[in-house]
């Protein structure tokens, strides 16, 4: 099936400005959505992904701004167009799940209230027929319509909640829908049947997933492609099985390692050291300091994200040096 | 609901009781004969007979106690009996007054809203801003000038040069419009600043973000979803603030001469016409309580997330 790209990335960079100095909190990262397809973002907490979801969207708070890059939504970029056609946009062509299902709903306004207004918003339909869709929407998701159409958001349950925003965010849709850590409040028992729900939604409609996760074990479970992300970069993206059953970055390695479905049978490994602060980030290979495979260059200039095999691609000089090889005896093997 | 308003106006019976004895209490202490004062006003020579049967035609022997019950008996009836000075009826008069009171308070109500509205969102959206600082030096100064004082500061300045301005007596917005002012624009700072704060935060709520995520206009994020949320806390501290509404028309309808209720009431108290007090003391009280018993219920609209009747059985 030829892949149809969707939502082109191109060396996007955010950063803050505080008055304690400039944060790159994203900082020229490229990638591209296909059809139907998964894009995770993996990283931890302060690494830059859910910036970048704002990023996409333009609504990155005050004092943050985008300083450079494409977000290409077919041929357009989106980062040129005017305020009002941004608008446009967001929620129709390009929908954002929260963290926090609570937060993705007024708390004083029905939930289906706010299904109307987004609907009557984008589209030229009337009431009834937005209330028809509505009610179709939150049936496709599982929820008696009826019922959760009248209720406020504190009279539903988190998983039911998470089921409506996903509704609602695919209530138009979108082409691009954005994920935002949208399992991590739930628990464990919901956190599949939402993933499984967002796994069917993608199958059945045509849209494009960028979830945004710590949660490796849910990327693995729902993602086709992988990008791992340390301080404001991309370090290591491929295809899933790539990324996770051959992993180039140590980054991505130590990753793995630290956690339970990976590290099967070992004893788990924390990723040493702390997290960088993202205002004094290390010279060069943001990584450096916790890296146990680390080489004299790796404190001068940042290596960049380059080929190793097919559309897999790593930021290692360890890779980009000695690997060369490993790929050769790699590719012999295979 | 039904139980929760039944419970409520079953409350009210003590607290009115409570306002009406204590302001008989407080007439009784503050020195001044109504006798006296009568006799005086009359040219009539203050002998100790003359002053008996002036008490006793006023009603106030007896001790205090028993005086009261017989005045709450009477006004349990209806009958708040006669001012000591006109001989009208209190209810009567009263009642011929208050359309004016009202008149005043709505339109220190209206100019309280807008100025409220208007300093608080603008205030929000621009923080740290020149408007955010002109708003609040606005509301410093709504805040700190008595009312009396902005309301001669008003006649002098606004008045006095402008043909259109009234400041004397009622006569349509041409002598509302001062009057309302000055009650407004005292009330309005503390809402305004509650306003600007209450709305910073819920601004900065995921769901504001939510909201524009899908693409809702700015003024529907700010209008609608925003505001909503925000008015909720200042609505707790609108029940307290019908009662500077109330107090405020006394003092403004002194200065500009508005025949309203506050006037009357700042007259009797003059004269020690202990009905006319009391009359006023109810009535207000009355307003006060019901305005709060409303703002209440109306909770229940602006957050659903507030149950009623559940824990306030009390």
């Amino acid at each position: 099936m030829p892949q149809r790209t969707v939502l082109h990335v191109k060396g996007l960079s955010t950063s803050f400005n505080t008055p304690e100095g400039i944060v790159r909190a994203v900082d020229g990262i490229s990638f591209t959505l296909q059809q139907n397809r998964c894009l995770a973002l993996i990283g931890e907490s302060g690494a830059g992904k859910s910036v970048t979801a704002l990023s996409l969207l333009r609504l990155v708070p005050v004092p943050g701004k985008i300083t450079g890059g494409q977000v290409c939504l077919e041929d357009c970029d989106l980062l040129k167009l005017p305020t009002a056609a941004m608008r446009t946009i967001r929620g129709k062509e390009m929908a954002l799940i929260f963290q926090d299902p609570l937060a993705s709903f007024n708390p004083v306004i029905t939930v289906g209230s706010q299904f109307v207004e987004t609907i009557l918003t984008h589209e030229p339909v009337s009431k009834a027929t937005a209330r028809k869709m509505t009610f179709a929407k939150l049936t496709g998701v599982g929820l008696p319509a009826e019922q959760v159409y009248h209720s406020y958001p504190f009279q539903l349950s988190g998983g039911m909640r998470q089921r409506a925003a996903i509704a609602l965010a695919l209530a138009l849709q979108p082409r691009v829908l954005i994920a935002d850590e949208p399992i991590s409040f739930l628990d464990v028992t919901l956190q599949l049947q939402i993933l499984g729900e967002l796994k069917r939604q993608l199958e059945e409609n045509r849209f494009t997933l960028l979830l945004i996760t710590h949660d490796l074990a849910a990327a693995s479970t729902i993602a086709d492609d992988v990008a791992v992300i340390y301080a404001g970069r991309i370090v290591e993206q491929g295809p899933l099985q790539q990324v996770f059953g051959r992993p180039k970055h140590p980054y991505t390695n130590a990753l793995l390692r630290s956690h339970p479905s990976f590290g099967r049978g070992r004893r788990l490994e924390p990723v040493e050291g702390p997290s960088p602060s993202p205002l004094h980030l290390p010279a060069g290979c943001a990584f450096h300091p916790r890296c146990p495979e680390m080489l004299p260059c790796c404190c001068n200039a940042a290596p960049e994200l380059l080929g190793a095999a097919g559309e897999h691609r790593v930021a290692c000089y360890r890779f980009n040096t000695l690997g060369i090889k490993s790929i050769g005896t790699e590719a012999v093997r295979a | 609901m039904k139980r929760y308003l039944l419970n409520r106006l079953l409350i009210l019976i003590p607290v009115m009781l409570g306002v009406c004895f204590i302001t008989f209490l407080m007439v009784e202490l503050t020195p001044g004969d109504p006798a006296e004062i009568i006799l005086l006003k009359r040219d009539i020579g203050v002998t100790p007979e003359a002053l008996a049967v002036a008490r006793r035609q006023l009603g106030m022997e007896g001790p205090v106690l028993q005086r009261f019950i017989n005045w709450l008996g009477r006004a349990a009836r209806g009958d708040l009996g006669y001012s000591y000075t006109s001989g009208e009826a209190v209810a009567k008069e009263i009642f011929r007054r208050l359309p004016a009171t009202l008149e005043l308070a709505a339109g220190g109500l209206l100019v309280m809203l807008f100025l409220a509205l208007s300093l608080g969102i603008l205030a929000a959206l621009f923080p740290r801003t020149a408007i955010d600082h002109l708003s609040r030096l606005t509301a410093l100064l709504g805040a700190s000038l008595p009312s009396f004082y902005l309301g001669l500061l008003l006649i002098c300045y606004l008045a006095v040069p402008s043909p259109y301005l009234q400041v004397m007596g009622l006569g349509g917005l041409s002598h509302l419009l001062l009057p309302s002012l000055t009650l407004g624009f005292g009330l309005a700072a503390v809402y305004a600043r509650l306003l600007r704060s209450s709305l910073l935060e819920v601004l900065q709520l995921d769901f504001i973000r939510a909201a524009r995520a899908r693409g809702l206009r700015e003024a529907v994020v700010i209008g609608k979803h925003a505001l909503r949320n925000a008015l909720i806390p200042l609505v707790t501290v609108f029940g307290i603030t019908v009662g500077g509404l109330l107090g405020g028309t006394v003092v403004v309808e002194q200065v500009f001469a508005w025949p309203g209720v506050g006037r009357l009431a700042v007259q009797a108290i003059f004269d020690r016409d202990i009905p006319v007090i009391q009359g006023y003391a109810l009535f207000m009280a009355l307003i006060y309580v019901l305005v709060n018993l409303a703002v209440d219920i109306s909770y229940r609209y602006l957050d659903p997330r507030i149950k009623l009747g559940r824990k306030e059985t009390g």
